[in-house]
């Protein structure tokens, strides 16, 4: 029994401290489509005779008009930053940190690029609407060598006030 | 007392932990495929269409001495690559034709076995050799080159012909056709 204790204050303490002091994580759930699969395709096609040994195992995938919808009806009249997250971990790669996802958005929140277990920023300012809608066009790359098997992303939203 | 404040503390944890499960089943997934279309591609001295040329130039004199006579026209480069992941592997076999179409005299019929022709490689990535006159001389596999799924390999191939009997005066021609194939 006291074993089972002493890893689950463990678990625990680590959970705390993955997101950053004051970050409370946003729910995406009312975004009108979950889940997305898609196929990975070589990034360079046609003409490989040039391209060195990483250009040669580059791998690409897209997912176009990513709708997503965060309930920030909590935080309305308030200033806030909000940040995307990936998990340090990806399923199915051996290395995550060979995993690249960038993005381009409508306007609302910062295109940009992250790669696992980091942390960007897509918006500074008053939170306006109960819920923030943004279309992103998403783009992953990843090395060939370090898919072992499918690959899931499951990015994660975060906000601070201040 | 102890122990119920811990037993209550791990209560708290694992409805701390089931909370945040529930949150996280609520994230957009993205399920990448691990199957990239597998790519193959083989080429030989100058690529696409063209079929490079290797000669030999044997003075009357020289015809059957048994001194082999190095090509005259260079080495010709050979490169393999595939493109595949680590989930999905390919494998690949190099094998050549030496068979099908003989070094045959333009004049007559007559012909010069492929045997008398060999090769050797610069950096022995591919094996030097021979050609056996079969129409699938096995050359390399992939395995044998490397563990990486997708990778690209070039060397230059110096023929050189033997020499070894007397022949019939005049031009020889003929082909060889290497294949770079997946089971």
């Amino acid at each position: 029994m006291g074993r089972t204790v002493r890893a689950g204050c463990l678990l625990l303490v680590i959970t705390l401290v993955s997101l950053p002091l004051h970050a409370e994580r946003l729910d995406d759930s009312l975004s009108p489509r979950q889940q997305f699969d898609i196929d990975l395709d070589w990034k360079d096609q046609y003409s490989t005779e040039t391209l060195d040994t990483r250009e040669l195992n580059a791998l690409i995938a897209r997912a176009q008009h990513v709708e997503v919808r965060l309930n920030t009806a909590p935080y309305v009249g308030q200033r806030g930053r909000i940040f995307i997250s990936l998990p340090l971990n990806i399923r199915g790669a051996a290395d995550s940190s060979a995993l690249r996802m960038s993005w381009t958005t409508n306007g609302l929140f910062a295109s940009g690029s992250l790669t696992a277990g980091n942390r960007v920023k897509l918006f500074e300012g008053k939170i306006m609407e109960p819920v923030m809608t943004e279309i992103f066009d998403m783009t992953f790359e990843i090395d060939a060598r370090q898919v072992f098997n499918d690959l899931r992303l499951e990015p994660v939203y975060d906000i601070e006030i201040f | 007392m102890q122990k119920r404040h811990s037993q209550g503390l791990l209560t708290a944890v694992l409805a701390g932990l089931l909370l945040w499960s529930a949150v996280a089943d609520a994230d957009i997934r993205f399920n990448l495929k691990d199957k990239a279309p597998p790519e193959i591609k083989i080429r030989v001295g100058s690529g696409g269409n063209n079929t490079s040329t290797v000669s030999f130039t044997l003075d009357p004199g020289q015809l059957g001495n048994g001194t082999p006579i190095a090509s005259s026209s260079g080495p010709i480069r050979i490169q393999l690559e595939i493109r595949s992941t680590a989930a999905n592997p390919l494998a690949c076999t190099l094998t050549v034709d030496s068979l099908s179409d003989p070094l045959k005299n333009t004049a007559s019929s007559t012909t010069i076995p492929f045997s008398e022709i060999s090769w050797t490689a610069d950096e022995e990535l591919i094996p030097s050799g021979i050609f056996q006159e079969t129409m699938d001389q096995y050359i390399i596999d992939s395995q044998s080159l490397t563990n990486n799924p997708t990778f690209r390999v070039r060397d230059r191939l110096t023929f050189s012909y033997a020499n070894s009997s007397m022949i019939e005066a005049g031009s020889y021609e003929g082909g060889v056709v290497y294949t770079w194939a997946a089971p």
